[in-house]
């Protein structure tokens, strides 16, 4: 009995020395096995897998449209916001030679990238045809538009267009200027509340895909049962039971991935054309966004790490029920 | 290399299964446990390998107070113990060669040496020829030896086995106890609950009684 502590120690040192590399060896080949044996396990039954892996894609689809959806809405929220104009309405008094001086003066301002001048006879001719009230306007008296200045800032954020416009108002001769940002705003609220909408069916639907893949696992722990039950009584730890099944959910999530991208490219080339010849008749360049090698790796990675930690969250709740007799 | 001092074991607070349980047992010894079912044969093997842990008391093993061990120690701590059960524990969807495999799988040894070991094994319980039949296709005392083998295919030092005659006729048991015999002669603590009273007798070691979870005696063979 006296020499066991030594002896033990000296059992100690010898796993030492059989070592890191080793372990680590071998370590990486029961991953490879695992990934390996996972694979088969899934290959076995393939409509079994391939109906988990449908129901993940699906519950991954309608978020990522949404956020196609959004991001094509900030492309066009970037395309308006270049388009953000101010306009100088100038005082009725003031004629064309004038209004030519102003125009200048409002060109050689600070923040102002172009000015375009309309004349009041400009105006009146616009106006006439946008609303093809010719007849009822060539009836009044005199002209009762005012000539107005479109001008481009050099800075379209909303703030900075608003100090222009102040600034713009007190120049002589200018009646009053009008910058039309609160349907941008608006716009821009309506992109955040699509976010907010977007990030909370996204949780959702995250969880959906946990729920199917721990649902998945959950079945296949309890078909393993015995097996886990004869590793554990042999000295496997829980890393080691876990690991197939980490891999199984991992597959499934990355399957779920890789179809739920088919279905998106799917989908967009199916809108593509109902969405150009909409654009078109427009007179737009809109085209459909599609995911690009960035998204599509985000959407993979998403859908592989749920998968994974749906199988982790399912097989660590049940392991711990199964107790080997 | 197992000492039990003054254990006790109750279930659900009331049933006592094991009481004031004190022995000793040497490195190298080969030990009968014997007693009627319900005795606490299976309940000790049990606490020895920690599938339980005793209400009372303290078990060492190899100097180790086994009740301290952490749970992440646990699993190291099979390893060095070869078990034996009653009902095989076999797994029945992969071949002899891989049920026999499965210690050493899960140490993470290398393949080539695993394989060296699992003949080795196989070959010692006289099975080496059918390393790639499934377990349904052999007979319950072939099926015995193949847990044998998963048993002591990573050499462990303390060799549990409960019951592992239960279900084979006389010659089987004999020659599966005569394993055993051959294991505790290289070196191997080998400790067989057993209530085979016959076979135990006709093979003189050192027997354990217990009952209603005491011991009621210690007797030395030869």
């Amino acid at each position: 009995m006296s020499r066991q502590p030594q002896e033990a120690s000296r059992r100690g040192a010898r796993t030492q020395r059989a070592g890191t590399s080793g372990r680590w060896r071998s370590w990486g080949r029961h991953h490879r096995a695992m990934a390996l044996d996972s694979v088969r396990r899934l290959l076995r039954y393939p409509v079994g897998s391939l109906l988990t892996m449908l129901a993940i894609a699906i519950a991954l689809v309608l978020p990522a449209a949404l956020w196609l959806t959004l991001d094509s809405a900030r492309l066009l929220d970037a395309e308006l916001e270049e388009s953000a104009t101010l306009t100088a309405y100038l005082e009725t008094r003031v004629d064309a030679a004038e209004a030519g001086r102003i125009e200048e003066a409002l060109a050689a301002e600070q923040g102002v990238e172009a000015t375009r001048l309309i004349t009041a006879e400009d105006g009146m001719a616009e106006f006439q045809q946008s609303l093809g009230l010719e007849d009822a306007l060539a009836r009044l008296p005199g002209n009762p538009l005012p000539a107005s200045v479109v001008i481009s800032p050099s800075d379209p954020a909303p703030k900075a267009v608003r100090r222009l416009a102040e600034r713009l108002g007190g120049v002589s001769g200018v009646e009053e200027v009008r910058l039309d940002l609160a349907w941008l705003e608006r716009l821009r609220h309506l992109a955040e509340l699509g976010q907010r909408v977007t990030l909370a069916l996204g949780v959702l639907f995250g969880m959906g895909v946990l729920l199917v893949v721990g649902n998945t696992i959950r079945l296949a722990v309890e078909n393993r049962r015995k097996e886990i039950e004869v590793v554990t009584l042999i000295g496997a730890t829980h890393q080691f039971v876990r690991r197939p099944f980490l891999y199984s959910g991992a597959w499934y999530g990355l399957g779920g991935g890789l179809l739920a991208w088919g279905l998106l490219t799917l989908g967009g080339d199916w809108l593509a054309g109902p969405v150009s010849a909409l654009a078109s008749s427009y007179g737009a360049s809109f085209v459909l966004p599609t995911l690009g090698p960035g998204g599509s790796a985000t959407l993979l990675a998403c859908s592989t790490v749920l998968g994974w930690l749906g199988a982790w969250i399912a097989v660590s709740r049940h392991l711990a029920q199964i107790r080997p007799r | 290399m197992i000492a039990f001092e003054h254990v006790g074991k109750r279930y659900g607070g009331r049933f006592e299964a094991l009481a004031h349980l004190n022995f000793r047992v040497k490195r190298g010894e080969m030990v009968f446990l014997t007693g009627h079912s319900g005795a606490g044969k299976s309940s000790l093997l049990r606490l020895i390998m920690r599938l339980e842990r005793p209400s009372r008391g303290r078990i060492l093993v190899a100097g180790h107070d086994i009740d301290q061990l952490h749970a992440t120690q646990v699993p190291f701590y099979r390893r060095q113990i070869g078990v034996v059960f009653q009902d095989h524990q076999l797994l029945f969807d992969r071949s002899i060669y891989h049920n026999v495999a499965l210690p050493l799988e899960i140490q993470g040894m290398e393949p080539r040496e695993a394989a060296r070991r699992v003949r080795a094994a196989l070959d010692k319980v006289g099975l080496l020829h059918r390393e790639k039949a499934l377990p349904v296709e052999l007979s319950g005392g072939e099926q015995q030896r193949v847990g044998i083998a998963r048993a002591v295919v990573n050499k462990p030092a303390l060799l549990l086995a409960d019951e592992p005659t239960g279900n084979l006729d006389p010659q089987l048991s004999a020659d599966i106890m005569s394993l055993f015999e051959d294991f505790n002669r290289i070196g191997t603590t080998v400790m067989v609950a057993s209530h085979d009273l016959a076979l135990i007798a006709r093979l003189r070691h050192r027997t354990l009684r217990l009952q209603d979870g005491r011991l009621v005696g210690d007797e030395e063979g030869g």
